[in-house]
């Protein structure tokens, strides 16, 4: 996933791989040595290159305050999702083209017709939601291949949750 | 007469700095609390606590009532009031004594002498200072407001007659903006105090707020511990304090510690009290008004003095007499206090609540913090947004200066946005460094302007609030991801291509 940060005028992308935590900024092709460790809720230590920050998050909704040395950072954060729909008006087809298949409706997931690893074609039936007593067939919005399901059977979902990813 | 119990009728930070001047005397304390409070700080460290009521302070800290029989159940001797809320309350002090027993502060006719703002500025007159030009009494109307205005000269202040802390204060530049200045401060003037009478008195622009801390004894000694330099302040509220001032000379600063000695004797005092002045740029200062208690900003004058003020008014209301003279003050080196608060100070100074979520306090030389929350406190709407107060002594101004900024940058606060940066901004301003400012300095301190050499911290901050952005998301974002377990690794990134 990327996440464009903007603190005034400085922007930063950061590209993350939610499996194996890696971590690149602006696109860089050199490693970043990054090493990031919780200390708490909304509080970090990064040693960046070996330089190390301690940096303080409050979330007001609107933008994340961060404190670094006594000093604030406005950021403000777009994930690719939302830039996409920021940028298209937020059609479903322009989301759903990243291979990140999210809920359309709250519900209770009830069935799986594919897992990690199989192959799948445009509208090939994913899983079943139950919603207000009706089961929904959720389909691939695109071709490829299932990298995560990121739900399980049983669970409570609501709109916008992340059900599974198909990569290519 | 001895004290061996005392009553603390205050919450927060002030009602630990008396707890612990207590139990340093070997006296007894009480504390009390409000429903909203019952894990604050200041009752975990309690000897003994009693409720007083639910979370608005009108139904708890503000209720004479039931502090007086919470004081007679706790068996007391007196009450400490500590700021704000009852603290000049001249009903009160006569209730606790009507009670039999000790107001840690004034006679309830020293304090409504000094609350009234025009019998102080008399009292003042008396002693050869003069208050800055305005009405002597309150407006009655638009008509007299323009008149005297005119007389005085534009720019001119509206005052709420029995106000303080900046509501029902309005700058009129001139005869147009009268008539909607008037009004609102009227009308805020009656919903802040219950009481709309205004004054108006002469705008006096890039003044300095100076202050001179006094001990005043029953046997008629009175002394100052100097003086406070509280030029920074936003919405008419300090939020920096220095002592001593860097822009008044010796000569004035000794003129005007012999005038505040002299006020508050004029006034029959006792106890601990503050007499403050504004000073225009000529160096010539103006009798403002005798604030009849203990001040938030205290620290800074105990800082340089080496002088326990809470246990002096604990002292001075035992009927000792005090153990020192004017000659025997020693003043050292330079403090500064810095108010952390809960506010917005990127936007407009607006109060925020929440939950502190991670909290490091600074430590090391010189440094004193006077806080009343803990890791977990909750800010809420019902009091004001004071957290702490950072104060750092130095031999000199420089040092307190590096002192406090050093502080500053160690200060985590997480779940809020407190006014630390604000802080950092001030000391590290050229004219903060020059000593070379006055009230209009917050103004002029401009939103965060990112310079390049912060890129590194520009880098910390994205990703410290990226991964704060992941952590948040819901549970089934990222199964088997370390970024939403307990603690959060992003190491050593691979190739590009393996992001792929």
């Amino acid at each position: 996933m990327k996440y464009f940060c903007k603190i005034n005028e400085f922007e930063f992308q950061l590209s993350v791989n939610h499996e194996t935590d890696e971590i690149r900024i602006n696109g860089s092709q050199e490693t970043n040595d990054i090493d990031l460790v919780k200390i708490d809720e909304g509080l970090y230590h990064i040693l960046l290159e070996n330089s190390s920050y301690l940096v303080s998050v409050t979330d007001t909704n609107i933008d994340f305050r961060t404190s670094v040395g006594g000093e604030e950072y406005i950021v403000e954060i777009e994930d690719d999702i939302s830039r996409l729909k920021s940028k298209y008006g937020g059609t479903d087809a322009e989301v759903k083209n990243l291979g990140k298949v999210h809920s359309p409706m709250p519900g209770l997931v009830v069935k799986f017709y594919v897992s990690v690893g199989d192959d799948v074609l445009l509208n090939t039936p994913l899983l079943v939601l139950e919603a207000m007593k009706m089961e929904n067939e959720i389909n691939a919005p695109i071709k490829g291949k299932i990298t995560d399901i990121n739900v399980s059977i049983g669970q409570n979902i609501s709109t916008e949750t992340l059900l599974m990813t198909i990569g290519q | 007469m001895k004290i061996n119990k005392i009553l603390i009728a205050n919450r927060g930070e002030i009602a630990l700095r008396i707890l612990r001047a207590c139990n340093e005397m070997n006296i007894r304390s009480a504390s009390i609390y409000s429903d909203i409070d019952r894990t604050s700080l200041h009752v975990l460290y309690a000897e003994e606590a009693y409720s007083v009521g639910a979370a608005p302070s009108s139904e708890s800290y503000l209720r004479i009532d039931k502090i007086i029989d919470v004081a007679k159940i706790a068996g007391v001797d007196a009450i400490h009031p500590g700021y704000g809320f009852l603290s000049e309350n001249a009903e009160f002090a006569k209730a606790v004594a009507d009670n039999e027993m000790i107001f840690i502060g004034p006679s309830p006719e020293a304090i409504n002498l000094l609350g009234d703002k025009t019998k102080a500025k008399a009292l003042a007159s008396s002693c050869g200072v003069d208050s800055v030009p305005g009405s002597d009494k309150p407006i009655e109307s638009l008509e007299s407001a323009l008149e005297i205005a005119e007389e005085i000269g534009f720019p001119v202040l509206l005052k709420a007659a029995s106000g303080g802390g900046g509501k029902g204060m309005r700058i009129v530049n001139d005869s147009s903006a009268m008539e909607k200045m008037f009004r609102i401060a009227s009308s805020e003037a009656e919903s802040s105090f219950g009481d709309p009478s205004v004054f108006i008195e002469k705008y006096l622009s890039r003044p300095h707020h100076i202050e001179f801390q006094i001990l005043a004894d029953a046997h008629g000694n009175v002394v100052h511990l100097g003086d406070r330099e509280c030029s920074v302040q936003r919405r008419y509220q300090k939020i920096i304090e220095e002592s001593p001032s860097p822009f008044i000379t010796d000569e004035v600063r000794s003129k005007m510690g012999e005038n505040a000695v002299e006020i508050v004797q004029a006034a029959n005092y006792l106890g601990a009290g503050t007499v403050e002045f504004l000073v225009n740029s000529e160096m010539e200062y103006y009798f403002l008004e005798v604030n009849t208690r203990l001040q938030v900003e205290h620290t800074i004058t105990e800082m340089r003095t080496g002088i326990d003020i809470v246990k002096e008014q604990i002292r001075i209301a035992e009927g000792n007499k005090l153990s020192f003279t004017q000659e025997d003050i020693r003043f050292t080196g330079h403090a500064i206090e810095c108010r952390i608060t809960s506010e917005d100070t990127s936007n407009d100074f607006l109060p925020t609540t929440g939950r502190i979520t991670s909290l490091i306090e600074p430590g090391g030389p010189g440094i004193r913090i006077d806080s009343g929350v803990r890791q977990g406190s909750e800010m809420t709407a019902y009091y004001d947004p004071l957290m702490s107060k950072l104060v750092a002594w130095g031999k000199d101004r420089a040092e307190s200066i590096a002192r406090s900024d050093r502080a500053l940058s160690e200060y985590v606060i997480s779940g809020l946005p407190t006014s630390i940066p604000f802080c950092k901004k001030v000391l590290n301003h050229k004219d903060f460094l020059e000593g070379d400012y006055d009230t209009s300095l917050s103004d002029s301190i401009l939103k965060y302007s990112a310079s390049a050499d912060h890129e590194s911290e520009h880098t910390a901050a994205a990703i410290g609030a990226a991964t704060y952005k992941i952590d948040s998301k819901p549970k089934n974002f990222s199964n088997g991801s370390s970024l939403n377990g307990h603690l959060s690794l992003w190491k050593r990134s691979g190739r590009e291509s393996s992001l792929r």
